[in-house]
């Protein structure tokens, strides 16, 4: 008996291809009422398997609506509001709600496979780091870190979107946006380099102590260059690698019609002249508007000085950042893993 | 002066880092060149708590709430169950925690600490670091309170899984029923952990997690071993999204 209304319940879960609320609670009543009355440790288990498999399949579902643009979430709301689940016990919907992170980044992976064999290339990376951390916000009972769409954390790795925040047409490219920061192996070492306390202070004590540039040694000067790349690295430089390789996935994807047109990326790409290479535009479009720190220990003349020198080097497009490995692997069209 | 200048520059910059500034890149398309933070990775401390708190909301309730003792109709009156089995320990030590039908039916409290916290290993009275054994059989009655013995138990094993990864294999003999959970098996933690901000820590740690429906436990239905729903995939998914929203 119990075998037979398991299946009842996932065949008639499964020819619904919309969010049923109805149909879902009254699942959600049978199972409980069901596991009452189980006897059997195998019963009992039978039935657990089939309601987290239930579970399962809700999440997909929604997953599916929200990328098909047919349900918007809202800041007073959460997702169970939103769809009528109340129903849900509150330990389901708190599983329900952990099941959604890993399914998300699951099926928009599985999405952007489709857009071509960058995006592919890009895809199979990420799902090769076993160990990134991704969150979805915006949905359920937690509280986004910042008003941003999205972000990457740099010391822990993690990545979070605003579900909130974000139009499902612009979902696959902000989550590869997001992503592309975790495989930023510039960035990445550039954090540890440019967290160096002996260095800074050192560097700091230098240029309070010799305020003129012209009387450090080579080598100090060399370090002073070597640190604000890197500090360049955590943030402007960051950003420039990483939208370079977002609008190279974005336009694969564009030309393989598998997205719509999104507004403010083609205004960006608009104003591109026709003869200058897409990496070498977006710095010179992004120079303008990440402005130098003013304060401590920026302040300082050597400093404010040598980090203006390098970013109007930065500009000729003999001294183009590279990108980096993993970003030249995906550009290459060869694979790669994280996790070999 | 000049001296007092620098020293006094020097902390306020390392203030500043310790607090301020998003410790995170999103899609930004303008912003400060240089972020001012020293980013950070996850502390020991971090991370332990991470652990217990998933271990106790992932593994410890619903396994309470969905076979709690009162409802293991399905175990017989055997004198002894034994359970041999091989974990990974690490240095800080092997988790074991005891549920009992007293604890379940005193309003939740099973889900206080004095339920979920570890009882660490004591062997013949003595503490005892599990990686220094290759070996090991424990006799169940050396390390439960002898409170709890007029209780129907639920034994359950798990683990602090950081550092020192080394597999250990054990024999358990009990007159109570046996859950073995480690989650050790599933999860792996890598890397070295360290102080956290304002220094930074030269180091990583993944959890990379190969998730699992069912664990084993004694069934009187088979006389062994039985598949128990116990989802180490919430376990692994949990673990990750904690980590995810440290600051």
């Amino acid at each position: 008996m119990i075998k037979s209304f398991i299946l009842l319940t996932l065949f008639s879960f499964s020819i619904f291809s919309q969010i049923n609320s109805q149909l879902i609670c009254e699942n959600e009543s049978n199972f409980s009422s069901s596991f009452q009355k189980a006897i059997t440790l195998t019963e009992k288990n039978k039935i657990l398997n089939a309601k987290y498999d239930f579970l399962k399949s809700i999440t997909f579902d929604i997953y599916t609506e929200y990328i098909s643009n047919r349900i918007s979430f809202f800041p007073e709301k959460n997702i169970f509001e939103v769809l009528g689940l109340e129903c849900l016990s509150s330990d389901d919907q708190n599983e329900l709600n952990q099941m959604l992170h890993s399914v998300f980044k699951e099926k928009t992976l599985d999405l952007i496979k489709s857009f071509g064999p960058k995006n592919k290339i890009f895809a199979e990376l990420i799902e090769s780091n076993k160990g990134q951390y991704f969150k979805l916000l915006g949905h359920y009972n937690e509280a986004a870190p910042n008003d941003k769409k999205a972000g990457f954390h740099r010391g822990n790795r993690s990545i979070f979107m605003n579900i909130l925040k974000i139009p499902t047409n612009e979902w696959p490219i902000i989550f590869a946006h997001e992503h592309l920061h975790s495989l930023d192996i510039e960035m990445l070492k550039s954090v540890e380099e440019f967290s160096n306390q002996d260095l800074i202070k050192k560097l700091v004590t230098k240029a309070i102590a010799v305020p003129d540039l012209n009387f450090w040694s080579t080598e100090e000067k060399h370090q002073l260059h070597e640190w604000l790349t890197h500090g360049l690295n955590r943030g402007f430089l960051g950003e420039y690698r990483t939208w370079t390789m977002t609008l190279i996935l974005y336009q694969e994807a564009l030309m393989n019609q598998r997205i719509q047109k999104i507004p403010w990326i083609e205004k960006i790409l608009a104003n591109k002249p026709s003869h200058q290479k897409l990496d070498h535009y977006l710095l010179t479009y992004l120079s303008k508007k990440w402005t130098n720190p003013t304060n401590f220990p920026f302040d300082l003349k050597p400093i404010s000085n040598s980090l203006i020198e390098i970013r109007k080097e930065l500009l000729q497009e003999k001294y183009l950042p590279q990108l980096g490995t993993h970003f030249e692997a995906i550009l290459s069209g060869k694979g790669a893993n994280l996790n070999p | 002066m000049n001296c007092l200048k620098i020293i006094f520059a020097l902390t306020t910059f390392t203030l500043f880092n310790a607090q301020a500034s998003d410790p995170r890149s999103g899609p930004d398309l303008s912003g400060i060149s240089i972020p001012q933070s020293v980013d950070r990775l996850v502390s020991t401390e971090e991370l332990k708590n991470v652990q217990n708190k998933c271990f106790k909301e992932k593994i410890l309730k619903p396994l309470l709430l969905n076979f709690s003792p009162n409802r293991l109709d399905f175990l017989d009156n055997k004198n002894e169950y034994t359970l041999s089995s091989e974990i990974k320990a690490s240095s800080s030590g092997v988790r074991f925690s005891v549920a009992t039908d007293s604890y379940l039916n005193s309003s939740n409290s099973y889900l206080n600490s004095s339920i979920s916290s570890p009882i660490m290993f004591k062997y013949k009275g003595k503490d005892h670091q599990l990686s220094s054994f290759s070996t090991l059989k424990i006799d169940f009655n050396l390390f439960v309170p002898e409170s709890l013995y007029n209780h129907t138990i639920l034994f359950i094993i798990g683990f602090d899984n950081l550092d020192q990864i080394q597999p250990i294999k054990f024999t358990l003999k009990s007159s109570i029923p046996l859950l073995e959970f480690a989650p050790g098996r599933d999860v792996e933690a890598f890397g070295e952990l360290g102080e956290v901000s304002p220094k930074f820590i030269e180091s990583d740690i993944r959890i990379a997690g190969k998730p699992s429906k069912n664990e084993k436990i004694y069934s009187s239905d088979t006389g062994q071993l039985t598949s128990l729903t116990l989802n180490t995939e919430n376990y692994v998914n949990c673990l990750k999204s904690e980590l995810a929203n440290l600051p």
